[in-house]
């Protein structure tokens, strides 16, 4: 019987993963977005604030971590949301971040172009299930009767970092 | 930050996010003021003479709230008087057998109908008050605004000495409008 040295061979394979920190963190996305336009306001007539809200879907995959959101005002003044007319007149407005649907859960008053602090996704998904959240914006009697007459737009995007 | 906003649409809808590390969506948000003019905080004016003790012409007045969310603020003012004959304000008896008393009336852009350059109004015509005089911050001239205009009323003492003894009145209708 023949012995036979045995060699055993390692090959040792060296594999790099670029894993991109975002996919490690989980994928987002913000929809079911709708534009907001409020009813026509007469001072003298119209009484009270002008608040609109919407529901809105922050969905997340591959991870269940935490995100922050940020909302920024085209026509913002420093951190101060603002809508603007053609004239180039402006009216202020707040931005209050909900943490469920319909104005539920727990309000976070926002600040234009200024992270939020973390918050926490309770599921997975990207909105199959329905809408998640909510937010709602606030123009002011006193600002509204101290406009100038006017159609006033402004542009408010939503962001939503997975960290 | 300056990254989303130059690559997000620029399109007048609400646009969705997409799946990624971070997400942006965004909406149109349109706010629509009506324009809008208002004349308040108005009180009715009382004027007692008697013949023979009151003397010289009787004056009254009203203190006026106007506001406006004009871009200039400007309004003309016209004064209209139910018992005006043509271009004449008057106040009347009222009844079967009325008598009339003229009287004037100046428009003043403070409260007090003192001092200034009172415009003088004519029954049924509208007058420019030039200058931004209109309160553009509160309707009613409240929190903290106060008045801002004023009517003075005088009768003079040839037409009061003349009048047969009574009660007269007259409803005075003030219309603004902004310009």
């Amino acid at each position: 019987m023949n012995c036979a040295l045995r060699f055993h061979h390692y090959i040792i394979l060296f594999l790099i993963l670029n894993i991109s920190n975002s996919f490690a963190l989980g994928l987002m996305q913000v929809s079911s977005l709708e534009d907001m336009t409020s009813s026509p306001y007469t001072p003298g007539v119209s009484t009270g604030n002008i608040s609109l809200a919407q529901n809105m879907c922050v969905g997340i995959i591959n991870a269940l971590g935490p995100f922050r959101i940020t909302f920024t005002s085209t026509n913002a003044s420093g951190s101060v949301f603002r809508v603007r007319s053609v004239a180039g007149n402006y009216v202020p407005y707040s931005v209050s971040y909900y943490t469920a649907t319909n104005s539920g859960g727990t309000a976070y008053q926002m600040s234009s172009g200024v992270e939020s602090s973390n918050f926490t996704l309770l599921s997975l998904g990207i909105c199959l299930l329905g809408d998640t959240h909510s937010f709602r914006i606030t123009f002011l009697a006193a600002d509204l009767a101290a406009a100038t007459a006017g159609a006033y737009t402004d542009t408010l995007y939503i962001k939503v970092t997975a960290v | 930050m300056l990254m989303f906003l130059l690559l997000s649409p620029l399109g007048f809808a609400a646009t969705q996010g997409t799946l990624g590390g971070t997400s942006t969506g965004s909406v149109l948000i349109t706010l629509n003021i009506n324009p809008a003019i208002q004349i308040s905080n108005l009180t009715d004016i009382v004027i007692n003479y008697v013949v023979g003790v009151s003397s010289g012409n009787a004056t009254g007045f009203s203190p006026a709230c106007v506001y406006s969310n004009s871009t200039t603020k400007n309004y003309s003012i016209k004064a209209t008087s139910t018992n005006a004959s043509g271009g004449n304000m008057r106040v009347s008896t009222g009844g079967g057998s009325p008598s009339y008393i003229n009287y004037t009336a100046q428009w003043f852009t403070n409260p007090n109908a003192t001092g200034g350059t009172p415009v003088s109004l004519t029954n049924g015509t509208a007058v420019n008050i030039s200058g931004a005089t209109a309160n553009n911050t509160s309707p009613n001239c409240s929190n903290g605004a106060s008045n801002n205009a004023s009517v003075l009323i005088t009768f003079l003492s040839a037409d009061l000495s003349s009048a047969t003894q009574g009660s007269y009145t007259d409803t005075l209708t003030l219309l603004v409008t902004p310009i």
